[in-house]
């Protein structure tokens, strides 16, 4: 009786994701194909000539590397507050009970409604002043990407953490403290492990948000081009004459290769994880 | 404690979001430059002006932007939210192969929107790939229609895979036994995707579709990538605050903002009240002990 439906299913799934992918297939394939073949008007699906000329082209940018560390810098130093932020303003709204907490919950709803892009000019002032107190995070740093990505990731972030610390039931701590545990070695030692998927889907989403980012990056590093990160690095070859399709592609891909190899290692944990925080 | 334990995420809040924010209220309320005052004297710097920005941000502009909006919000998530479920329950059944098969319907919600609004210009461009596979001859960045299809193509395509990623969550939870039952009791397939799994998966089809909805109001890169800033056929409200404040224009900019900021709040209260989503966990229990 299941048989066939599954094999339907399996079909069904694959036709999905050959569709799903194309797209990819076609950047992927841009970037290999010679400068002749990516002008020409009847595009192929295929290339007898893949070439790395697009990806030279790509690196032989100037700081094109310093772009690419750049950008991994910054996405994991947003992850590694993201976590730390975030798993203590969890605790704080589940283990605590204080006057204002409904209210701290909706304005945590409230700021990730913030329209980000639109403030970018009064947050372009914020920085300036920002940078006179602590050149770290302000203009032309990456403190100050930093420090935004932070905070438009950090209301969905704890959101999510809020149902797995809710799910560890408070006996545990009850009883972590009779054997003499301190409230810092019980949430060390015991609610850290107890909430990790949660944490793993917390970083992805972090990491995913901090690497997408351009905006910030065009507005907030004006001078400093060693500090910039890697979709200016692409936007280089955009001409007003004739855009370099093939770079553009190769650079797409080179950018896509972090999150990919990211993705693909958390990716199983990242459903289970994401599956706790809709439970709670 | 719980105070010491918040801080470092309400400094950062206050300093990112909430300062800009109601900086952007004030400023809404200001508009700079010179101009001559009652008695003919020249007046610099920042002028009160009321709502005088917000009167005349109101114009057709405005509207086209406001209609965009709209329009991408509810045909996006509406669209994604059916293709969201279909992939998950399609994944969820996948037995053989299911980490890659995971993995690459997944993939496209891990791409860079940068980089997704640059693809799919490159598949849209006139002699592109796309008009190849259809047959057409469409200028899909400039057409009107055309241009607002590759948009929501384009998101579809992103973000279809969010909204299955939280909904297959939420299949997993529902255990074998309950589906079970249900063929038992002579249900049959379609039945129980309907009267079984859809209403079991319904909280989290509601926070992907609450945290959608709130993503797509403020909708900027893609059709800002994908098409250009300043093209009338995609331009939402984000990307008109953005381009006013970049030609320092900041009080109808701070206008735009504010009106779009409460045009989000305005969407995820009727949502939370209409579909009763409960989201803050304990309101659900207070009622229920009462």
């Amino acid at each position: 009786m299941k048989r066939p439906h599954r094999t339907v299913a399996e079909i069904v799934t694959v036709l999905i994701a050959a569709v799903v992918a194309f797209p990819l297939y076609w950047m992927v394939l841009t970037a290999l194909k010679p400068e002749g073949e990516v002008l020409s008007t009847s595009p192929r699906p295929w290339t007898l000539a893949p070439t790395l000329d697009s990806f030279r082209r790509v690196l032989d940018v100037q700081n094109f590397g310093r772009y690419f560390l750049n950008s991994v810098v910054v996405a994991l130093i947003v992850v590694f507050f993201a976590l730390l932020c975030a798993f203590l303003a969890a605790i704080a709204l589940t283990r605590f009970r204080f006057r204002g907490r409904t209210v701290l919950l909706v304005m945590l709803l409230v700021a990730q409604m913030a329209p980000v892009e639109a403030l970018t000019i009064p947050l372009f002032f914020v920085m300036r002043s920002v940078g006179d107190v602590a050149p770290v995070f302000g203009l032309n740093h990456l403190g100050s990407l930093v420090l935004v990505h932070l905070a438009f990731g950090l209301p969905f972030a704890i959101w999510m953490l809020r149902g797995f610390v809710a799910a560890v039931p408070v006996e545990l701590e009850e009883a972590a403290t009779l054997d003499g545990a301190s409230r810092f070695r019980f949430t060390w030692q015991v609610l850290f492990p107890l909430v990790a998927p949660g944490l793993v889907a917390t970083s992805v989403l972090s990491f995913i948000h901090a690497w997408n980012d351009f905006l910030f990056a065009k507005t907030f590093i004006i001078s400093a081009s060693e500090q910039q990160t890697l979709p200016l690095g692409i936007l280089a070859f955009f001409k007003p004459d004739q855009n370099d399709w093939g770079a553009i592609m190769a650079g797409s891909t080179l950018m896509t290769i972090p999150v990919l190899i990211f993705f693909v290692f958390v990716q199983r944990r990242l459903v289970s994880g994401l599956a706790g925080a809709v439970k709670g | 404690m719980a105070a010491l334990l918040l801080s470092p995420t309400l400094l950062v809040l206050g300093l990112v979001v909430g300062y800009p924010l109601l900086a952007a209220f004030r400023e809404s309320l200001y508009r700079g430059g010179d101009a001559l005052d009652a008695d003919g004297f020249m007046v610099s710097g920042d002028r009160f002006v009321g709502l005088d920005n917000y009167t005349e941000a109101l114009g057709s502009r405005f509207w086209t932007a406001f209609g965009n909006t709209s329009f991408f919000t509810f045909t996006t998530v509406a669209i994604e939210v059916v293709v969201g479920t279909a992939m998950a329950l399609v994944m969820h059944k996948v037995i053989r192969g299911r980490g890659l098969v995971r993995a690459s319907i997944l993939v496209p919600w891990a791409i860079p929107t940068a980089v997704s609004g640059l693809l799919w210009r490159w598949i849209f461009q006139s002699d592109g790939v796309a008009n190849e596979v259809l047959a057409t001859d469409l200028l899909w960045t400039s057409d009107r229609w055309a241009a607002k299809i590759a948009v929501i193509i384009a998101d579809t395509w992103k973000t279809a895979p969010f909204v299955g990623l939280l909904v297959l969550a939420g299949l997993q939870l529902i255990p074998n036994e309950v589906n079970e039952a249900a063929r038992l009791d002579g249900a049959g397939a379609w039945q129980r995707l309907w009267r079984v799994t859809l209403p079991l998966v319904k909280p989290a089809l509601l926070v992907a579709v609450l945290f959608r909805l709130l993503d797509a109001l403020r909708m900027f890169d893609l059709p800002f990538v994908l098409v250009g800033p300043q093209k009338g056929s995609v331009e939402t409200l984000s990307m008109l605050a953005w381009s006013e404040a970049n030609q320092v224009r900041y009080g109808p900019a701070a206008a735009y903002s504010v009106i779009l900021f409460l045009y989000v709040v305005v969407i995820a209260f009727v949502f939370v009240k209409m579909l009763g989503a409960d989201l803050l966990g304990d309101k659900r229990k207070k009622g229920a002990s009462a």
